[in-house]
């Protein structure tokens, strides 16, 4: 859907298991971008399908620019999609 | 398929389908500015209308975002989606500056502030007029998220 890979939906998976931050994880898809644009779109949906997002969790995204220039910084993309990453797992793993 | 056609004063919006849109998510960009002007729609397990929009730089000429929050709602709507509510979910931007401008020393509560926001705006106009906040962090007049579903 809209272009995701399903090799880089397992890489977000294992980023975030490893422990790295979301802003990393974003540094990471975006690396994998061979036209260096950034498409936050796609990120939004990178993270949605490995998370399993359906409330606009990710879309904090929109505020973030890998340059700084984004209204949301790294710490605060960091904390915001923490959090809903967690929460998720925690809905995840108490269905399974 | 493509996006109905937009205003004729906006000579920079030629927007485009990058995926056919589906009863879950519609996306529509412009291709002349495909990072900055663009909407992301969906429709959330519970059925409310969610969207992101962008339209930079401000200069008129690209594709507007009532136009494309419109079209959204009509290819949902024409699709046979139930829709019961749409939804804010603000972390920065426009909407969550003005909660923070208007809570600021209890000058409004969320709900009241959230009823000056573009977003409800757009809501009102599709007939979604009360408030339910969801969920918020922060303080009055520095929120940090803000959560809020318009209803009908």
């Amino acid at each position: 859907m809209l272009g995701t890979q399903p090799d880089l939906i397992t890489l977000v998976r294992s980023l975030d298991r490893a422990g790295r931050r979301p802003s990393e994880i974003l540094r990471a898809l975006l690396a994998h971008e061979p036209t260096g644009e950034v498409d936050r779109n796609l990120l939004v949906q990178y993270f949605s399908e490995a998370f399993k997002f359906t409330d606009g969790e990710a879309y904090p995204i929109f505020g973030w620019q890998p340059d700084g220039t984004g209204e949301l910084n790294d710490d605060a993309i960091d904390e915001l999609l923490t959090k809903r990453i967690q929460r998720t797992r925690i809905v995840v793993e108490t269905a399974a | 398929m493509t996006p109905s056609n937009p205003p004729p004063t906006r000579s920079e919006c030629d927007p485009e389908f990058p995926a056919l849109p589906t009863a879950k998510l519609y996306f529509v960009r412009n291709k002349k500015r495909p990072f900055t002007n663009f909407i992301r729609a969906e429709v959330t397990p519970v059925g409310y209308f969610l969207y992101h929009v962008e339209n930079t730089p401000s200069d008129g000429l690209g594709c507007p975002g009532s136009w494309l929050v419109n079209n959204a709602w009509a290819h949902f709507v024409q699709s046979g989606v139930s829709i019961n509510g749409i939804r804010g979910s603000w972390t920065y931007g426009t909407n969550l500056k003005t909660i923070n401008d208007l809570t600021r020393n209890n000058a409004m509560t969320i709900a009241e502030a959230a009823t000056r926001t573009w977003a409800f705006n757009q809501a009102s106009g599709k007939g979604f007029t009360s408030v339910d906040v969801l969920d918020s962090h922060g303080t009055p007049g520095n929120y940090t998220s803000v959560d809020v579903v318009f209803l009908p």
